[in-house]
């Protein structure tokens, strides 16, 4: 089946469908002991959130689930797996990950596979179609004045055709979906993972990479960069003092490069030390080591860090949104990531995290890249 | 220590088209007063010199960030060296600060900075912490409606509580009810224009705390928890495959720590040229990978279990074995900043089903 026609599919089914579809395929493949474990999502502790769940055993997979809290990109703990230290003697599990994913984290695992960072016998991949999540700030800010505060704690939610239900110990509110979605989930044409081994709630064969009907369609689909264009717009000396602002709001947690499948560097610009560190390295080898970004919060600091990360982040980054998302301090991450994946998309025609045969941009010279600073 | 009351506590109504003559009083005689006020949606303290005209919040849950910045800097730098013709130079550097007044400040965070007095005390106190902290005053301000992710109550604390508070706030409709705390809280009173406080006003406080706790949403499941206890209980669970299940979902960013009011770990840096530079201190989170790594690359912590175990660990049962208090308040900002929602407070609930 193509890729249309699976989307249009997924569209059709319930979270109900696709949850039970998580459950017995979860189950299955750990009875089966095919997997290692299934990293999926769980029901959070407070405001109709979820939260990542990780099942070794086939009598818990009752704990799955799916709905429009499934926020977190699952495939940043991918390389946790791989980096785990063993003990004397334990050889690696050879079994793959279980791992749910939605249309944008598949995007982020085809990059990953590109990069040769995980191979594709690494990850058995629980697709499942997706039809926005929720924001919880803005749930929040909806739900103002409908319900007393402290029912925030055990609310549940779930969706009903484009409505989120809201449910609480004193009532149930009703709203539209779009009015509490993820900024990213408005234009996504990606409701359909383009990677996967199963298709929760589909009867669909596994696609093994993303079929030609959906690479050629998204590469030609023109995306909605006006968030980066109105940044663009303006000045120089505008444009300094926005960002200016934003960054100074920064308390240098990491939670945006934590949260990141694609920052899997263990030397990273803005770690002190060398994480990669062995018994054999030598002292000249650490006192030699380069302290690009100093520890401390001064703005030149903190800019440097995001500069960097942006940059780091050109034709890699597949606009999961979970950058921002995470962000402690609402910074607006996404208008940096989306300027490189403009700047890719119209200098090289490239898109990240759509197909797997694709080199790495970074790594490609072709004779027709653009050559404007060569005077 | 900050001193405790010598003699009788005060207290005062404050009508609350006084407030600003109070504050103003107080900035007149050279004081820095840190306000709350809302900027981008979120709540922070700010210099009420350069607030204009925004709003000074009496109707918030808590600040985005907790002010124990203003006692603990996440930069600072302490000494600063420069070599000139072969000389080298060094010179100390010490925080300059005038006495600053911190308005409506919450108890949860009062009882940070409280439990940070205790931290930076013992028998080498630290110079740059006291420097600032002896010139702050704290002027909470009661709850009236707890968010959902606060546990105060749990751990020991209250709407109302008045560990680390200069003077205590309750807003009730006829204005502000103080209470001073300290002596330097009683003299803060006397700088503006309270009135004497009768029965009644006592009495409509006293309804305001107990309607905040009445309303608070995660309650003390079996009562508020004894660190000590809840230390003997830790101790028996240490081994448990409890923390990998808890632990799994970790990403290993630093927001919980530093949006804590308690966390107060740091790392001391050099940054400079062999010509000149400064010494900084900056905060640093035991979340973080290279937090234990050793120069032998052997990581006593290696992977996240036995990092969000340390996390628990130093507030729920180190920290009350060696300061007599848990290391940790209930103001849930580490449980809401979370991208993946860890719980501390839940942590804390469920340890004990995996200790029976």
């Amino acid at each position: 089946m193509t890729g249309a026609k699976a989307k249009a599919k997924a569209k059709a089914k319930d979270d109900k469908a696709r949850t039970k579809h998580i459950q017995e395929t979860a189950k299955k493949v750990l009875e089966e002991g095919t997997v290692k474990f299934v990293i999926g999502y769980q029901d959070g502790t407070y405001g109709g959130r979820d939260r990542p769940l990780f099942v070794e055993n086939a009598e818990d997979c009752g704990k799955l689930k799916w709905g429009p809290g499934c926020t977190h990109n699952l495939s940043v703990y991918i390389m946790d797996d791989k980096r785990k230290p063993l003990k004397r003697g334990e050889e690696p599990d050879p079994r793959p990950i279980g791992i749910v994913i939605k249309g944008c984290d598949s995007m982020g695992i085809i990059e990953l596979l590109k990069e040769h960072i995980i191979k594709r016998e690494e990850v058995f991949l629980i697709g499942v179609g997706c039809d926005g999540i929720v924001d919880h700030a803005k749930l929040r800010k909806a739900l103002r004045g409908s319900m007393p505060l402290r029912a925030v704690l055990d609310m549940r939610i779930h969706r009903e055709g484009d409505k989120l239900i809201v449910e609480h110990g004193d009532g149930k509110v009703e709203l539209k979906m779009k009015d509490v979605m993820l900024d990213k989930c408005h234009d996504c044409d990606r409701h359909t993972p383009l990677l996967y081994d199963v298709l929760a709630g589909e009867d669909i064969d596994p696609v093994e990479r993303p079929d030609k009907e959906t690479m050629k369609a998204k590469r030609a689909a023109k995306e909605d960069f006006s968030d980066v264009e109105e940044i663009e717009a303006m000045s120089l000396e505008d444009r300094w003092e926005y960002w200016k602002e934003q960054f100074s709001k920064c308390i240098r947690c990491y939670a945006c490069r934590s949260v990141c499948p694609m920052c899997y560097c263990e030397q990273c610009v803005v770690d002190p030390v060398n994480l990669s560190l062995r018994p054999n390295t030598s002292p000249e080898e650490k006192a030699k080591r380069t302290k690009w970004i100093e520890k401390s919060n001064d703005l030149s600091e903190t800019i440097f860090f995001h500069i960097t990360r942006a940059l780091h982040s050109a034709g890699r980054c597949t606009d999961c949104g979970e950058c921002e998302r995470a962000c402690p301090m609402d910074i607006p991450l996404r208008k940096l990531t989306r300027k490189l994946r403009k700047d890719m998309k119209e200098l090289f025609g490239y898109e990240a995290g759509v197909d797997c045969e694709e080199k790495p941009a970074l790594a490609t010279i072709r004779v027709s890249d653009p050559e404007e600073y060569v005077r | 220590m900050v001193p405790r009351e010598e003699g009788k506590a005060m207290d005062g109504i404050l009508a609350h088209k006084d407030l600003r003559v109070w504050l103003g009083s107080l900035m007149k005689e050279g004081r820095d007063v840190m306000v709350p006020v809302e900027r981008d949606d979120k709540v922070g303290y700010e210099d009420l010199a350069e607030v204009g005209d925004k709003k000074v919040l009496l109707e918030f849950h808590n600040s985005h960030r907790p002010p124990k910045e203003i006692v603990f800097p996440q930069t600072e730098v302490i000494l600063r060296y420069k070599r000139e013709k072969g000389d080298l130079s060094i010179e100390e550097v010490r925080p300059e600060m005038g006495t600053t007044v911190v308005f409506g400040i919450r108890p949860c965070d009062a009882r940070g900075v409280h439990i940070l007095d205790s931290v930076f005390s013992g028998s080498n106190p630290d110079p740059y912490y006291w420097e600032r902290r002896k010139k702050v005053i704290l002027v909470g301000l009661a709850c009236k409606e707890p968010h959902f992710n606060c546990f105060c109550t749990t751990v020991g604390g209250s709407p109302a509580g008045t560990e680390g508070l200069d003077v205590l706030l309750t807003d009730i409709d006829d204005g502000l009810y103080a209470t001073s705390v300290t002596a330097r809280g009683k003299d803060l009173m006397s700088k503006g224009p309270f009135k004497k406080a009768s029965a009644k006003h006592r009495k409509k406080a006293g309804k305001v705390h107990e309607e905040a706790i009445d309303r608070m949403a995660r309650v003390p499941e079996g009562g508020p928890k004894d660190p000590m206890a809840v230390a003997q209980l830790l101790a028996t669970v240490f081994d448990d495959a409890f923390w990998d299940e808890t632990s799994k979902g970790c990403i290993g960013c630093g927001a919980c720590t530093y949006l804590c009011p308690t966390c107060h770990c740091f790392d001391i840096n050099d940054e400079g040229s062999m010509k000149e530079g400064r010494r900084v201190r900056t905060w640093d989170s035991c979340q973080y990978p290279d937090f234990t790594l050793h120069s032998s690359s052997h990581n006593p912590r290696p992977i996240k279990k036995h990092r969000i175990r340390q996390r628990v660990y130093h507030k729920f049962k180190y920290m009350p074995e060696t300061l007599g208090m848990f290391g940790c308040v209930g103001c849930g900002r580490c449980i809401t900043s979370c991208p993946v929602n860890i719980d501390i407070y839940r942590i804390i609930m469920d340890v004990k089903e995996v200790a029976e």
